[in-house]
């Protein structure tokens, strides 16, 4: 009996995961498709607010929000935002650190805005949530492991402890093997996720004269840049 | 006098005799208001309504040559008696002829009194008079109410509302409006063509361009530096805090804008508060070019405090001595983004490339000499008459460094063999220079109509060739009439005078050839210029005119320098037939095909691009510049083709309309950030949904494998399911897969787009999106035999099926809607004419034009568009105020801004209130009118408040961005 609320609890609980995951997963889909803008970061000022500490004062875990949002403009107004991407509540000490660091090389990155609220806007679009790797394991769990919980409390099972030993060293396998998948996710890294925007993007304007000047040879580059023009001639 | 004795000795012309006839019916208001081209006949009809009318009356005329016009009229061409007609307003007699400013110096002496006389007034030209001049005619006819008959060529169309609400006021409604083209048509003017007779300048005189573009580009380029200057300028007050500097900021806009324009060439960009100033809109900052360098140079050298400071300075130096070494200061004035440098004296007049020119106005003047022979009657118009350069001996060979009526007559009379050798003239106010075997002639007209006087002198000129004549004071206002009649018998057949004497009331009809060898570029005074080649000359059926325009033309210069803009106001003012293309009558160096750009080389073909209306010419390019004058001198030798051009062009059409063509090409579907909206929004909806199409496929894979478990379980109970489930599999594959393709091509442009994130595009990868589903099939078969992928298939495509079937697609349908009626030109066209058609009919602006007039039409693959049979005055202000309405921002009062639709991503959308409709509610109803037929909401938003200054300076700035092609064009066409 406890076997088979087991088995229907775990096939609930990841349906019910599942279905999240999915809705979860539309949405960032769709924010996918939302238009970007060119937000500006205050200089010096990048840091995530913590939200728990361990008992020495570290802070273990932040919000995956910037403590000084950045700004941009749509449709004529001016806009705030400081999510880092949909659904991503927290990160931990390690990642805050990898994503300070990502973050520290520009000031102005690509964020994508709700077109008909801009005031919903996030730096990056996130990682997807819904991948065939994922599903596998849902019908692994979902599916596969209550049946086998379901046919193992049935009578069809076979008789005979060694089948019973052989039954549960495989389900431990297997509830292993999944804990040690979650456990071996590489490091998840937003910083990857951001957009830069470069001159070339044509964001702030794309000037052929500028960008030719960019690229002449150092040395008449250096001639200019202390401001001094005097050797020129007229 | 008896009035019913005078009687006009020719037939009428058919507008005249239809004028005559309505007569009745156009004083209703007690005004008669004519307006018809130089050489229509105004001058008989105005004598003739005023015979009708019977009564004591007054003609004001706009200089003592026309006013001894109207005289001799008259008397020749009615026979009235000279004792009858008095020019003198302290004598009047039956008919008085004065100038304006006799009127306002009679004024001046006795006010208004005394002219208790009149009854009927005759105001001939009367659009462009001084104030004050006007202010004495108004009064005179608020004190004595006479019938007032107006006679004009070119009514003021082009002057502000105040002014043309006081000429309207005072002429009336235009009772009759006839165009060139109509009388053409009609056989009462003359066939004619204008020619560009481009002029490149010698190697020698265009030294000076060529050094000032130089160092024009050495100082852009210098702008374009990265250097501490930027730090300066992203620090200015503007910049930082605009809003403390408001007032300022509105005040002088375009120095804001150049400041955000230098920052941008110094790789730096606006600081975050100044965005704000503009909506947001970053990228606004126009490229940095000699206009907005200029505008910056000009008050940061000589009047921002802020960057007078020792640092600043130190930076500006460089700037300042180049302008300085350029000459580019004049007057306290900075002319860096001229085309050509201030100069004066010496360096001025090297700069009109006046050798360049005469020898020009020589090579016109040989050509139509060896094309007519003595049937030649060229008059050549200039500017100044330059007396100094008159040949001291027959061997005088003085370079002729100026171009004026004494180098021309010079240059041409040096020129040895010509066929006009011997007839030549020169006509001014001073100077008067005839072919010595003329002299008895002359002497015979003058001593024929002034018997009694002895003040005739005749000089002899440097060449014994031509003798000078000096009339004397009480004879020098005949000697226009003298010489006239020499021109017209042929003795002289090269006339060359001054714009000031001939250009205006100068009656010569027998003229065929007519070179204005000056500076204007007005088209009230062009059109009285070309006037005077116009006319018919009774006996001379096949007579055809030649108007010649020598223009210098810089094809180092953009747009081609300061007279090929010249030329461009010029033209607008009068229409004749294309010179290249299909034949049709139209007004513009559109005729000609000018452009000012490089011409584009087709790659198919390897040759200049051949538009619909013929071969192009541009004015960067020498080579083109040389075949539109090897094109000019061979059209004008062929008078019998002119002709016929017009012949054949004028079947096109019956009236000349005023037209509005769309800026640029394809704009509203490439450019117009409306219809990019739409775009973007339609390319957004079908992202979305692809994306969901594949979220779908991921949901459908878990939907389907339980449905297989559960059916291969209930296929023990219904054996027929698996059959069931792979026909539904196989009726849903079939609907969904090309469509789920069809999806993915729409898609695929805007997923690949270069600027997307690499981790988004690896979730839009297919393989694994079918490998899963076909995986999962073959396991499951395996596993549970059969049944189960079949149930799979059939739950897997019916999940699909049923998925795309409860999502309809409104939005994106919606979207395509609204982007198919917006980018469309045509409807673009109808539906701003038809908005503010109706505003302008609502506000009673229009004069008897209705909306319901409005047409547009397709030429050459281009549509246009106008008021079909308007008057001119309604055909002039709906083009006028439609060109405001569909062109870049510039400064009107009111400005209308779109309400932004839900999803929309870019700044502000705004459009212009056309001036024609400046108050607030014009404006309001012309909101209403639009967000009607655009189907989208617009408000009015008034720009001289400061939140309203806030809405200007952001589209002036979105306006700066746009090039000149993406400006509606004002354009008469014949139709």
């Amino acid at each position: 009996m406890l076997i088979t609320v087991l088995a229907i609890l775990l096939f609930t609980l990841i349906v019910v995961r599942f279905v999240r995951r999915a809705l979860q997963e539309g949405q960032r889909q769709r924010v996918l498709t939302w238009p970007r803008a060119v937000a500006h970061l205050e200089e010096g000022l990048d840091r995530l607010p913590g939200t728990s500490a361990n008992r020495s004062g570290q802070t273990t875990f932040y919000r995956a929000e910037l403590a000084v949002p950045y700004t941009f403009y749509a449709r004529g107004q001016r806009h705030t935002g400081s999510r880092l991407a949909p659904r991503l509540t927290q990160l931990n000490a390690s990642e805050e650190k990898l994503f300070l660091r990502d973050l520290a090389k520009a000031r102005k990155y690509y964020v994508h805005f709700n077109p008909d609220d801009p005031t919903e806007n996030y730096l990056t679009i996130g990682q997807s949530l819904l991948t065939y790797g994922k599903m596998t394991g849902y019908l692994l769990y979902g599916l596969a492991v209550p049946l086998a919980l379901l046919w193992f409390a049935s009578d069809y099972f076979p008789d005979g402890d060694p089948w019973k030993v052989l039954f549960v060293i495989i389900l431990g396998i297997v509830l292993a093997g999944g804990v040690a998948g979650l456990l071996a996710q590489p490091l998840f890294n937003p910083g990857e996720l951001l957009s830069p925007v470069r001159a070339s993007d044509g964001a702030d304007g794309g000037d052929p004269l500028l960008e030719s000047l960019a690229n002449r040879p150092a040395a008449s580059a250096e001639r200019v840049q202390g401001g001094t023009v005097d050797d020129w001639r007229y | 006098m008896q009035w019913d004795q005078l009687r006009f000795r020719y037939p009428w012309r058919a507008y005249q005799a239809r004028i005559l006839d309505r007569l009745e019916q156009y004083r209703d208001d007690r005004k008669v208001h004519v307006v018809a081209p130089p050489g229509a006949g105004k001058t008989v009809l105005g004598l003739e309504i005023m015979r009708r009318l019977g009564k004591s009356s007054l003609i004001l005329a706009p200089n003592l040559t026309i006013r001894e016009q109207w005289i001799e009229r008259l008397v020749t061409d009615f026979g009235a008696n000279p004792t009858h007609i008095s020019s003198d307003l302290y004598a009047p007699a039956a008919v008085t002829v004065v100038t304006y400013q006799a009127l306002y110096a009679y004024h001046d002496k006795r006010g208004l009194e005394g002219l208790e006389w009149l009854e009927t007034l005759v105001v001939d030209e009367c659009h462009h008079l001084r104030r004050e001049w006007w202010r004495v005619l108004d009064a005179t006819v608020k004190r004595y109410r006479p019938e007032l008959v107006a006679l004009t060529a070119t009514p003021p169309y082009d002057v502000s509302g105040v002014e043309w609400r006081r000429y309207h006021g005072f002429c009336g409604e235009i009772d009759e409006e006839i165009s060139i083209p109509e009388l053409v048509a009609s056989g009462d003017l003359c066939p004619h063509q204008d020619y560009l007779y481009p002029i490149l300048p010698p190697a020698g005189e265009s030294r000076l361009v060529s050094e000032w573009q130089d160092r024009k580009a050495s100082l852009l380029e210098l702008a374009h530096q990265r250097s501490e200057l930027a730090h300066v300028l992203r620090n200015h007050p503007w910049l930082q805090e605009p809003e403390a500097h408001y007032e300022a900021i509105f005040e002088d806009p375009e120095y804001f804008t150049a400041l955000l324009s230098m920052l941008r060439a110094q790789g730096s960009e606006a600081p975050a508060p100044a965005l704000g100033v503009l909506h947001g809109e970053a990228t606004l900052a126009p490229r940095l070019e000699d206009r907005w360098l200029n505008k910056f140079l000009q008050r940061a050298l000589r009047g921002d405090d802020y960057l007078a400071g020792n640092q600043a300075k130190e930076l500006l130096r460089p700037y300042r001595r180049a302008l300085s070494v350029m000459g580019a200061w004049d007057r306290g004035r900075l002319y860096f983004d001229q085309a050509l440098p201030p100069a004066t004296g010496a360096a001025a007049d090297e700069l009109e490339s006046p050798q360049a020119k005469l020898a020009a106005v020589t090579r016109i003047a040989e050509l139509e000499s060896d094309a007519l022979h003595h049937d030649l009657r060229m008059v050549i118009l200039t500017d100044n008459i330059r007396e100094e350069y008159l040949a001291t001996t027959v061997h005088d060979r003085r370079p002729l460094l100026q171009v004026g009526t004494v180098p021309v007559f010079e240059t041409l009379r040096r020129r040895e063999g010509a066929g006009y050798r011997g007839a030549l003239g020169v006509l001014t106010g001073s100077l008067v220079v005839i072919p010595a075997t003329a002299t008895s002639r002359f002497l015979d007209l003058a001593y024929s109509q002034l018997p009694a006087e002895t003040v005739i002198h005749i000089h002899p000129y440097a060449d014994p060739e031509y003798v000078v004549v000096d009339a004397g004071t009480l004879a020098n206002q005949h000697t226009v009439g003298w010489v006239t009649e020499l021109f017209t018998e042929g003795l002289i057949r090269i006339l060359v005078g001054t714009k000031s004497l001939l250009g205006e009331g100068w009656d010569a009809p027998s003229v065929n050839s007519l070179v204005l060898a000056n500076r204007v570029g007005s088209f009230v005074l062009s059109n009285q210029m070309r006037g005077r080649a116009i006319r018919t000359v009774r006996g001379q059926p096949d007579k055809t005119a030649n108007i010649w325009h020598p223009v210098v033309i810089h094809p180092e210069v953009r747009r081609g320098g300061p007279e090929v803009d010249r030329m461009r106001r010029r033209f607008r003012g009068f229409a004749g037939p294309r010179m290249v293309g299909e034949a049709a009558i139209q007004n513009g160096l559109d005729r000609y095909n000018l452009k000012f750009e490089p011409l584009t080389v087709h790659p198919a073909v390897g040759q200049a691009q051949l538009p619909a209306g013929g071969k192009s010419f541009s004015t960067r390019d020498v080579e083109s510049v040389l075949e539109l004058r090897e094109l000019s001198e061979m059209h004008a030798r062929d008078r019998p083709a002119l002709a016929r051009r017009w012949t054949d062009a004028l079947e096109a059409g019956s009236q000349l309309v005023e037209t509005i063509r769309p800026p640029g090409e394809r704009y509203f579907e490439r450019k117009d950030p409306l219809t990019r909206h739409y775009r973007e929004s339609v390319g957004r909806h079908i992202e979305e949904r692809f994306r969901m199409q594949l979220l779908q496929m991921k949901i459908a894979n878990m939907v389907a494998f339980v449905a297989a478990l559960t059916g291969s379980v209930a296929v023990l109970g219904w054996p027929w399911l698996p059959l069931v489930m792979l026909a539904i599999g196989s009726v849903g594959a079939a609907l969904y897969l090309p469509a789920l393709r069809r999806l993915r091509e729409d898609a695929m442009p805007r997923l690949l787009r270069a600027d997307r994130h690499r981790a988004a595009d690896d979730e839009l990868r297919m393989t694994p999106h079918i490998a899963f589903p076909l995986g999962m099939c073959l396991l499951l078969g395996l596993v549970l035999g059969p049944a189960a992928p079949a149930v799979f298939a059939g739950a897997y495509f019916g999940w699909m099926v049923g998925q795309n079937a409860l999502r309809p697609q409104l939005k994106r349908n919606e979207a395509a809607r609204r982007h198919t009626f917006l980018a469309s030109t045509r409807v673009r066209l109808l539906s701003y004419g038809r908005a503010l058609s109706q505003a302008l009919n609502a506000g009673q602006h229009f004069q008897t034009a209705t909306p319901e007039t409005l047409r547009l039409e397709e030429e050459g693959g281009e549509e246009l568009v106008f008021l079909a049979d308007a008057e001119h005055h309604d055909g002039q202000l709906f083009a006028a105020a439609l060109g405001e309405l569909m062109s870049p921002v510039e400064n009107p009062r009111y400005l209308l801004r779109m309400k932004l639709p839900d999803d929309w991503t870019q700044g502000e959308y705004y459009l212009s209130v056309p001036s024609a409709l400046g108050n607030r509610r014009d404006a309001d109803r012309l909101a209403r009118e639009m967000s009607e037929a655009v189907d989208q909401e617009f408000e009015a938003i008034y720009t001289r408040e400061p939140a309203g200054r806030l809405h200007l300076l952001t589209a002036r700035l979105q306006a700066t961005g746009k090039s000149d092609g993406e400006a509606a064009r004002r354009e008469q066409r014949w139709r």
